[in-house]
């Protein structure tokens, strides 16, 4: 299994430097860059121009730019951002907390909320509550989620003393709405594929196996069908930590939250070329790990993918 | 010599009865399928919505007049709240917020629909391709495809129009292209099937080039999946699109798109909500309804999955 | 159940049970009033063609008759316990206990993610206190019993062959030792030569448990090799019982003869098959008289309309064919001693 993870990193290599060239050429289509924006702030004269495109590395073609910052990053150098001066990594790590906490908070809501009201609505099909929590379901996957935050920011934050209207300053208070916006078109997937995933396991033989053993039905349910119903909705539930672990660009805006997913939009937005292009890999390498990780746990849940990552490996020894 | 030509009579017979035989079966499917949606309450709601929002879209024209009701600016009425006279209220500027959402339905259906086709159309071509030639050509395919989808979607939107600039095509463009690698993966996997089955082997035998194989035998019958997948993707390009306008990165002002509108809204969320509330619904209703229409196609194509 | 009953004491006594699935557009009768009994270490076959019901009786015993399924019956008795009125509570004791199901597949009716000492440990857990440790030994015991080493107890169903998971199911059905076992077609997944190791093992454990079984199963083979008292299903009834000597000697009805006549003779491989005619009618639309009747060739008018009379040719052997109130009816498959 070590192997496969390995063999699963080193794949990643390649799709990282696919996206690095592609968001890097994208950036350079755009016209103006750095210099432009200063020059619309402060004169600046012709040699002046010139050496800051020298040093913010402005010069030469796309290729050779890309080939020079790539040789920097191989060796750890993410660059400095071109607004800030800071070095990338460290103005990435620094907001890196605050999206952490965000989506451990969502997914936790999301997990709690969905799991059960997926099963229930698969038990009772085709009755009023199964109907009920899909049509809920349906809702909270059509809301935009910027427009939730600001829903929920005028009938609970503007009403509810101590529920902050943004930022990371208040504790827990703070994570709550932020938590519940990212986390509602989450559930609302969740739940669907629950209910799927568990209607699917219902009709299974061993299931009457377990019955005619003399189980209690909720325990028929919850342990011996769930565990089988398991792998679709990690799947969903991890592609979706690992998304809004690279930051939930509109959630962030909404409620000020200084995460990794503001980072980005405002580097892309002032044409800091190294600072978007360094996010954009961080964030991929964020995604990709996760998402390998919930792979891993496919194995832990069901050992005939246990058995056929082990496969894999004999095959390449 | 006779045996050939009897041999290709024999083939031009097959071909023929094959032709005809899958029309007769598309067209009694196609009536299936009309027939499982006419019973899904949720799809028929959801195409009276869309036919209701399209409705509108078409003739917003002839119901306001653009520069007086929707971008007209007049001071005296700004920030009204909802009344008769302006049901939904006015904005900063003194516009009528009603009549900016109706005519910013244009926006919001024709964006989501351009952007699925450009989507569409680029991902089954190379989706196609991936999966009736395999080697080389699927393998580039596949890793492009690895790559564009390897970026968030709504990060490759931002990037997209930020360097294009923001205009209401760049912003097509840009939720066209983040939709891509979906149409590919789907179109790829169907193709796969449908290649090896053994009437596709029959056609190589008759002669038909290449082209004409893919092109109206292997992908007519692969397009279940790929109407379903437009459907539920005009939901989230509509949802992608005001993202991108919320953020400034979309339909440049002062078109009422409904995404700007929010961004509009969130400057006055203490004061004046209903600018923040009535575009969104407008948004929610819009992509619930292409959701529930989608969901019910997938129903009705594969009632398999109704279980 | 803590009163063991004597050999040859029934320990389940059925009357009247009738299983109808209740469908929008119609209503399946899948069982139509069969009554039964069934003594400690006897074993009774269910024979009869797919869709005669067999199945659906055996799952209406454990209460677990799939929705929309409608039970009802004059009495369901097992242990001395009436069934049809026990409380959750009392089903959960009762399943698993005092009696136990061998399933038709055993592809697929063991759990994929748990391994089958845990499936095994499971049962023993649920109805005798003992701690999980003794469980896990207790489980390792059932595995050695069934010929599988207890060293596999860690191992996944999809480790194991088709014959070994049908083994390991039937470790989970004895794990508690029940009264009464029912083996529903427990070999036809399997391979010939499977079939006849798992049959063996099956009858060993029964003699040594002295356990009432019921068997179900299309194969007369089967039938002959473990049985001692035979019910012939057809169309949701019992067409005709008696003892294994009775059924097979001295067959009295013609689905039976018909049967019979579907084997292949080794002894006579010139002789043509007979298969019986037609197909068995539709359960959601049975017809007024004998179900059979469209397909019997003694079938006369009176079979048509009205129900079959049941004759009683011995203390044991019953029959529910019409044709017996004329006087002189023989069917043409000679009788034997």
């Amino acid at each position: 299994m070590l192997r496969y993870a390995i063999k699963r990193i080193l794949l990643m290599i390649p799709v990282i430097i696919g996206v690095s060239f592609l968001i890097f050429f994208i950036m350079d289509l755009a016209p103006g860059d750095i210099v432009d924006i200063k020059l619309a702030e402060e004169a600046l004269t012709f040699e002046e121009i010139e050496q800051l495109r020298e040093t913010y590395g402005l010069n030469g073609s796309v290729f050779t730019r890309y080939f020079s910052y790539m040789v920097n990053f191989v060796q750890g150098d993410l660059g400095t951002s071109l607004v800030s001066g800071r070095p990338v990594l460290d103005s990435y790590l620094e907001k890196m907390p605050a999206t952490i906490v965000l989506a451990c908070a969502s997914i936790f809501v999301s997990i709690m909320i969905s799991i059960p009201l997926g099963v229930y609505a698969a038990m009772k099909r085709g009755t009023f509550a199964d109907n009920a929590s899909m049509v809920l379901s349906f809702l909270g996957l059509s809301i935009p989620n910027f427009w939730l935050g600001l829903m929920l920011i005028i009938v609970v934050a503007l009403n509810v003393p101590g529920i902050p209207t943004g930022g990371f300053s208040k504790g827990i208070a703070s994570v709550i709405l932020p938590a519940i916006t990212v986390g509602t078109g989450l559930t609302a997937t969740l739940a669907r594929t629950t209910r799927s995933s568990m209607l699917d396991v219902l009709s299974q033989d061993y299931l009457r196996t377990e019955r005619a053993k003399g189980h209690k039905e909720i325990k028929v349910i919850m342990k011996y069908a769930l565990r089988n119903a398991l792998i679709p909705i990690i799947t969903i539930a991890g592609g979706q930590f690992a998304v809004t672990l690279g930051g939930a660009v509109l959630t962030e805006t909404v409620f000020s939250w200084p995460g990794v997913g503001r980072l980005i939009v405002d580097a892309v937005n002032s044409r800091d070329v190294p600072m978007a292009v360094g996010c954009i890999i961080l964030k991929s390498i964020t995604i990709g790990i996760v998402v390998l990780i919930v792979d891993l746990l496919y194995a832990v849940i069901d050992p005939r993918i246990k058995a056929q990552y082990g496969k894999r490996k004999r095959k390449q020894a | 010599m006779s045996s050939t030509n009897q041999h290709m009579q024999n083939c031009s017979t097959t071909n023929n009865q094959s032709i005809t035989g899958k029309q007769y079966v598309r067209q009694s499917r196609m009536r299936i399928v009309m027939h499982h949606l006419r019973k899904n309450k949720g799809a028929m709601v959801g195409l009276f919505i869309i036919l209701a929002i399209v409705f509108v879209a078409i003739f917003a024209d002839v119901i306001f007049d653009y520069d007086k009701d929707v971008v007209g600016i007049d001071i005296s009425r700004k920030l009204l709240g909802p009344s008769w006279e302006h049901p939904f209220g006015t904005d900063d500027l003194g516009r009528d917020i009603l009549s900016r959402i109706l005519y910013g339905s244009r926006f919001s259906v024709s964006v989501g629909v351009v952007a699925t086709l450009i989507g569409l159309g680029i991902g089954v071509i190379f989706g196609a391709i991936a999966g009736y030639y395999c080697g080389i050509a699927e393998d580039i395919i596949m890793r492009i495809n690895d790559v564009v989808s390897a970026v968030p979607s709504i990060l490759m939107g931002i990037v997209i129009v930020s360097a294009l600039g923001a205009t209401t095509f760049n912003l097509m463009l840009a939720i066209g292209i983040t939709s891509v690698p979906q149409f590919v993966r789907i179109t790829r996997a169907s193709v796969l099937t449908v290649r090896n089955q053994e009437y596709i082997e029959a056609l190589h035998a008759t002669g038909i080039s290449e082209f004409r194989i893919i092109a109206f035998h292997v992908l007519p019958n692969c397009l279940s999946p790929i109407i379903v997948q437009a459907t539920l993707r005009i939901a989230s390009a509509i949802i992608a699109a005001s993202s991108l306008s919320f953020l400034g990165l979309g339909v440049p002002a002062p078109a009422p798109e409904w995404g700007s509108m929010l961004s509009l809204g969130r400057q006055y969320v203490r004061t004046a909500s209903y600018l923040t509330i009535f575009p969104g619904l407008a948004i929610l209703i819009t992509v619930l309804a292409f959701n529930l229409l989608g969901d019910g196609l997938r129903d009705a194509i594969d009632p398999k999955l109704k279980k | 159940m803590e009163d063991k009953k004597a050999l040859g004491e029934p320990v389940l006594v059925v009357e009247d049970l009738q299983v109808r699935f209740e469908l929008e557009a119609e209503t399946v009768s899948a069982v139509n009033g069969i009554s039964f009994t069934l003594k400690k270490g006897h074993t009774l076959g269910f024979v009869g063609e797919t869709g005669a019901g067999k199945t659906t009786t055996a799952l209406s015993l454990l209460r677990l008759v799939p929705h929309p399924g409608k039970v009802e019956s004059k009495k369901i008795e097992v242990c001395g316990q009436e069934v049809s009125t026990m409380t959750t509570q009392q089903l959960e004791k009762y399943r698993g206990n005092d009696i136990a199901m061998i399933f038709q597949d055993p592809m697929t009716s063991l759990n994929p993610v748990f391994t089958v000492g845990q499936q095994i440990a499971d049962t023993i857990l649920l109805h005798q206190e003992v701690s999980s440790s003794e469980a896990k030994k207790k489980a390792e015991e059932m595995l050695e019993l069934v010929g599988i080493p207890a060293s596999r107890e860690g191992e996944y169903p999809h480790q194991f062959s088709g014959g070994m998971k049908q083994r390991v199911v039937i470790a989970i059905a004895l794990a508690c030792n029940p009264e009464v076992l029912i083996a529903d077609e427990p070999t036809t997944a399997l391979d010939v030569t499977i079939q006849a190791q798992v049959l063996s093992m099956m009858k060993k454990l029964r003699d040594e448990r002295q356990m009432a079984m019921i068997m179900i199963t299309h194969d007369l083979g089967i039938i002959a090799d473990v049985c001692d008292e035979v019910a012939v299903m057809y169309a949701g009834r019992i067409v005709e019982t008696g003892t294994l000597v009775e059924v097979f000697n001295r067959t009295k009805h013609p689905y039976t003869e018909g049967l019979f006549n579907s084997l292949p003779n080794i002894l006579n491989r010139s002789a043509r098959l007979k298969p019986i005619p037609g197909l068995m009618p539709d359960p959601s639309n049975l017809p007024a008289g004998c179900s059979f009747a469209p397909r019997c060739k003694y079938a006369k008018d009176e079979c048509f309309s009205a129900q079959p009379i049941v004759h009683q040719f011995s203390d044991t052997h019953t029959v529910a064919c019409s044709a017996y109130a004329r006087s002189g009816f023989a069917i043409d498959r000679p009788q034997k001693k």
